[in-house]
């Protein structure tokens, strides 16, 4: 009974513009999905780019004027709290050149007391016994993030305060 | 008749909605492609901008060092000297990259030099390609200076002339097809305005005094401190003072950091004599970290690599 009051045209018409709504539906489907993996891509390049970034430099920080020896290739540790001072003073200067990160040096063979190497630390008789490492810079931008990804490399640390040198580990943790 | 009229209307309202239809999602996709493609290349800028800038990082390992860097695809770099990039992104940069304002090609030529100024300070990059020319004109009283202390790699499109070899139609002529050339005089220019209006393209006319450490580009005086600088006037006069200033900004920076280091070397010390000394040279780095005239920090160098080989006669820890 129903069915007779739609003529054949108007079920036609219809017809199409289910036809056409699904297609439409589709092609939106289509185009989310494809930005969706167009976006996670972009992110993962974006992601493999940070890791290169700090990747390229673990191997060039140690040639820094701030932190480097004068004439050879390894860290002077008499620079380093000097330098974690400076940086935490001068952030928005280096955090244009070290970027969202925190840069740790461990001293590791000989190895030393368990300790965070400051001020204090340095003007002790003990030095430099009583302290293993030194964070010279830190800037995380999502605290809230959590832990970030770590990357270290094996480096020769020197100390002038008694012509020795030392192994050393530079540990850089990425915070994306 | 009148079912007749019926089923032709029909058949031309489908062919007309299939049409319609048919062209909104032509033109959909069409948009969406040239969309993609924009975006597509501006993530490809960004991806060749940061490769670029990890190739620069990696490079200052290296007290000197050159090398070019090929792209894989003919790119319009743009170099301020905050930033650089090419297309709508640039990235900021602490880096002293000494290059003209626009490089465009399939490649650069990248220079890198340690700056000593009297310890080690920061990495200087030299950029350029095959289109920009650097042509450094002398005469007799600094053919040995340009000559021999001013070497540059040959990936750079550089030459070095006599003044009495100079002549500006051959010059234009040689160059016509590039997009700059620095004409740099090591004499003085009567008339730059004149040189840059005779050589009827993108031309920057640098004039340096190598006696007083002088240079004047396009007409407006600076001065530098160093043969890297010097060479940083040369392929990147553009931006030259502007450089200048980020390299003294690090030179502060640093000399912030040797400061502190001669303030606890001090206290380590039982030496009175070595105290002195650290307390001397802590004096002239503070000097240095605030000084920007440029006898006044040649000076204060020159007194800091003496007081530094005292420290090393006298028996005490040397501060650089």
């Amino acid at each position: 009974m129903g069915v007779s009051n739609y003529s054949k045209g108007q079920v036609e018409l219809n017809e199409t513009l289910l036809v056409l709504f699904f297609i439409v539906v589709i092609i939106i489907i289509g185009v989310v999905f494809y930005f969706k993996v167009f976006q996670e891509k972009v992110k993962e390049k974006g992601e493999e780019l940070s890791e290169q970034e700090a990747s390229v430099l673990l191997a060039s920080i140690t040639s820094m004027g701030e932190i480097s020896c004068s004439n050879e290739d390894c860290v002077d540790t008499s620079k380093l709290v000097p330098f974690g001072n400076l940086a935490r003073n001068k952030i928005d200067y280096y955090k244009g050149l070290l970027g969202n990160k925190k840069i740790t040096i461990y001293d590791i063979y000989p190895s030393a007391r368990e300790g965070l190497c400051d001020n204090r630390a340095y003007n002790s008789i003990e030095y430099p016994e009583n302290c293993n490492h030194w964070v010279i810079y830190e800037n995380n931008a999502y605290p809230g993030r959590g832990e970030g990804l770590k990357i270290s490399t094996p480096i020769s640390l020197y100390y002038p305060e008694n012509n020795e040198y030392k192994i050393g580990r530079l540990e850089i943790e990425f915070y994306g | 008749m009148i079912k007749g009229k019926r089923g032709v209307s029909d058949a031309v309202f489908k062919w007309f909605f299939g049409v319609v239809a048919g062209g909104l999602i032509l033109i959909f996709f069409t948009r969406f492609a040239y969309q993609h493609i924009s975006l597509s290349e501006k993530i490809n800028i960004r991806e060749t901008i940061e490769n670029l800038d990890d190739q620069l990082e990696g490079f200052s390992i290296s007290e000197s060092s050159s090398k070019i860097i090929p792209f894989n695809k003919e790119l319009e770099l743009k170099f301020v000297c905050e930033s650089y990039g090419g297309g709508d992104y640039l990235k900021k940069t602490t880096r002293i990259i000494f290059a003209p304002r626009n490089l465009n090609g399939d490649s650069l030529s990248a220079w890198t030099e340690r700056w000593k100024f009297p310890f080690n300070v920061v990495n200087f990059y030299y950029l350029g390609n095959r289109n920009a020319r650097f042509l450094l004109i002398y005469d007799d009283r600094y053919g040995n200076f340009v000559r021999n202390k001013l070497e540059f790699p040959s990936i750079f499109n550089l030459q070095k002339i006599h003044f009495r070899d100079f002549d500006i139609n051959k010059v234009r002529l040689e160059s016509s097809s590039l997009d700059q050339i620095n004409l740099v005089f090591f004499r003085p220019v009567d008339n730059p305005d004149a040189v840059k209006k005779a050589m009827k393209m993108n031309v920057n006319v640098v004039e340096v005094d190598a006696d007083t450490n002088k240079v004047k580009i396009n007409g407006e005086e600076s001065f530098y401190l160093s043969n890297e600088m010097l060479e940083g006037a040369i392929i990147g006069a553009e931006n030259y003072k502007c450089l200048l200033n980020k390299a003294l900004e690090r030179l502060s920076l640093v000399s912030e950091v040797y400061m502190q280091k001669a303030s606890l070397l001090r206290l380590k010390t039982h030496e009175a004599e070595c105290e002195g000394l650290y307390t001397g040279i802590a004096l002239n780095l503070q000097g240095l970290k605030r000084s920007r005239d440029k006898q006044e920090l040649i000076e204060l160098k020159d007194n800091l690599e003496e007081q530094n080989r005292m420290l090393d006669r006298n028996g005490c820890i040397e501060l650089f």
